[in-house]
């Protein structure tokens, strides 16, 4: 009698365990599936920014020479405070979706916005470029979101 | 028993399979996590790598900033960190910096050690670096710059970045080492200014052409001319202010005349030009005084002051044999026309485009013990 009692427990207590222990690992599946999905957008949007700041192209500010974009933009951030025309037209050869925002604290470095590019999983965390030398300011965080 | 299960051995057996797919769902699952898992940490790497690739042009450009901002300031003040020098005070050439190499790679080295602090956070981790070395390349025109992290046993310090996520930790080093071949001037301008006005004495060669060029005028004989230093006048012993009242004073390059032009054009094989740089000296003066002392004898013959009329009064020639000394302080500016650079000029409080300009102090004449110009 004793057994016969402990045996529907047993299975009772099988057959509440039976979601928790299906739905477990799917849980844990989506979780470690979303990770996947923002590291890889973000590390799309970082590949990106990386690559547009490895070219160079011609700066106005200094007879049109060839110059990495990432002295342009450090230049035009500290000394011009402008637009850089040519981040569209290479962002425009990079992003499929011609759907991108690349920022600075405010100032909007190349923009062609789309509704919900401000969605986190869009964005690349900030990332640091220097600055030409100033005694308050040597680095500045900009930010590239790319759907 | 024997005739068939009982419904409690029947939901035994259920769930035994029910387990059995559920570990078979665990495992296949898990397999399936532990891929994505591994799929997350290599993604991690590569944003890991991105971000070492990052850094290291973040602190080659740091360099090359730091330099062209150490330039600027060591060659407006002539060599010096802060007020500008007299390269040559007459003889005396010991106010030539002669280590300007070492006070531009110190200040150099000060600030990419700023730029590095600041890049150092989150997961990224930055070093001191310890020396900053600068030499010019002719052959490519460009000036080599680099910059070591060593630590005590003279061991290359390493850049750092760590990270993990779901269990996965990595570790990225790479050697903190950085170069930069750079189109700045700034040893050339150094090179120039030491060759004209330290090696020889450009100063008091320009004041001696100056002096040579001062056309002599008599009051009582216009056939009294002379470029030379010495001169028959007819009857008196003049005094500086009598005879020279209009000659007393000389020209030497003044304000934004340009003395010296230095251009460098390379060729290909087909003669065509791939790059042309210029480099500017210009000299500005500042204060010049200037100074005759003549020597008369009266001589035995004699000379008329002349009118319509014939000889108004009779005189004795007298020879004068005279000295003409010179001196000028100039501020000397040598730069590099052909380029601008990102810098920050403390006068504006500001970052502007500029020109690497080297400016220094030369006081100089044609008679050393003179010295008109303290």
């Amino acid at each position: 009698m004793k057994g016969i009692l402990d045996l529907p427990i047993l299975i009772i207590l099988l057959i509440v365990f039976i979601p928790f222990l299906l739905v477990g690992p799917e849980i844990l599946r989506i979780n470690i599936q979303t990770q996947y999905a923002i590291n890889y957008k973000t590390l799309i949007a970082k590949d990106t920014l990386l690559s547009i700041l490895s070219v160079t192209n011609p700066d106005f500010l200094n007879d049109n020479k060839p110059k990495l974009t990432l002295e342009i933009i450090g230049e035009r951030l500290s000394i011009a405070g402008q637009k850089v025309e040519f981040l569209i037209s290479d962002l425009d050869k990079l992003v499929k979706s011609k759907c991108y925002l690349l920022e600075s604290g405010n100032v909007k470095l190349a923009d062609k916005s789309c509704s919900d590019l401000k969605d986190q999983k869009y964005q690349t965390n900030p990332v640091k470029i220097v600055l030409p030398f100033h005694p308050k300011k040597l680095v500045e965080n900009i930010r590239l979101a790319i759907k | 028993m024997r005739k068939g299960l009982s419904i409690v051995h029947f939901i035994i057996f259920i769930l035994i399979f029910l387990y059995a797919g559920i570990g078979f769902i665990y495992i296949s699952s898990f397999r399936e996590i532990e891929t994505i898992r591994k799929g997350v940490g290599e993604m991690l790497i590569a944003d890991g790598i991105d971000d070492m690739e990052l850094l290291r042009r973040n602190l080659q450009q740091a360099l090359s900033y730091s330099y062209y901002q150490s330039s600027f300031e060591i060659a407006k003040n002539g060599g010096n960190s802060e007020a500008s020098v007299k390269w040559r005070y007459y003889g005396d050439t010991s106010g030539f910096p002669t280590d300007f190499i070492k006070i531009l790679t110190s200040r150099t080295l000060e600030m990419l050690n700023q730029y590095s602090h600041q890049l150092t956070g989150g997961r990224i981790t930055t070093v001191d670096y310890t020396q900053v070395d600068v030499e010019r390349d002719d052959k490519e025109d460009k000036e080599h710059i680099s910059a070591f992290s060593k630590d005590e046993k003279n061991n290359d310090k390493k850049l750092k970045i760590v990270g993990g996520l779901l269990g996965i930790k990595y570790e990225l080093e790479n050697k903190a080492n950085v170069f930069a071949k750079l189109p700045t001037k700034t040893l050339t301008l150094f090179g120039i200014g030491k060759e004209n006005f330290v090696s020889i004495d450009k100063t008091k060669e320009k004041i001696i052409e100056a002096i040579t060029a001062i056309g002599f005028k008599s009051n009582y004989n216009e056939n009294l001319q002379t470029t030379t230093g010495s001169m028959e006048l007819c009857g008196i012993q003049p005094t500086q202010e009598q005879v020279f009242k209009n000659e007393n004073g000389f020209e030497i390059s003044e304000g934004e005349n340009q003395i010296l032009e230095n251009t460098d054009s390379k060729l290909n094989s087909l003669g065509e030009e791939l790059s042309t740089s210029t480099v500017s000296t210009r000299l500005s003066v500042v204060d010049k005084k200037s100074k005759i002392i003549p020597t008369c004898t009266p001589s035995t013959g004699g000379c008329c002051e002349r009118s319509e009329s014939g000889c108004v009064k009779e005189f004795k020639i007298t020879t004068c044999t005279f000295k003409y000394v010179g001196a000028a302080k100039v501020k000397v500016s040598i730069s590099d026309i052909a380029n601008k650079y990102p810098v920050y000029d403390s006068t504006l409080d500001k970052n502007i485009m500029s020109n690497i300009q080297l400016n220094f102090n030369v006081v100089s004449g044609n008679d050393y013990n003179q010295k008109l110009i303290q």
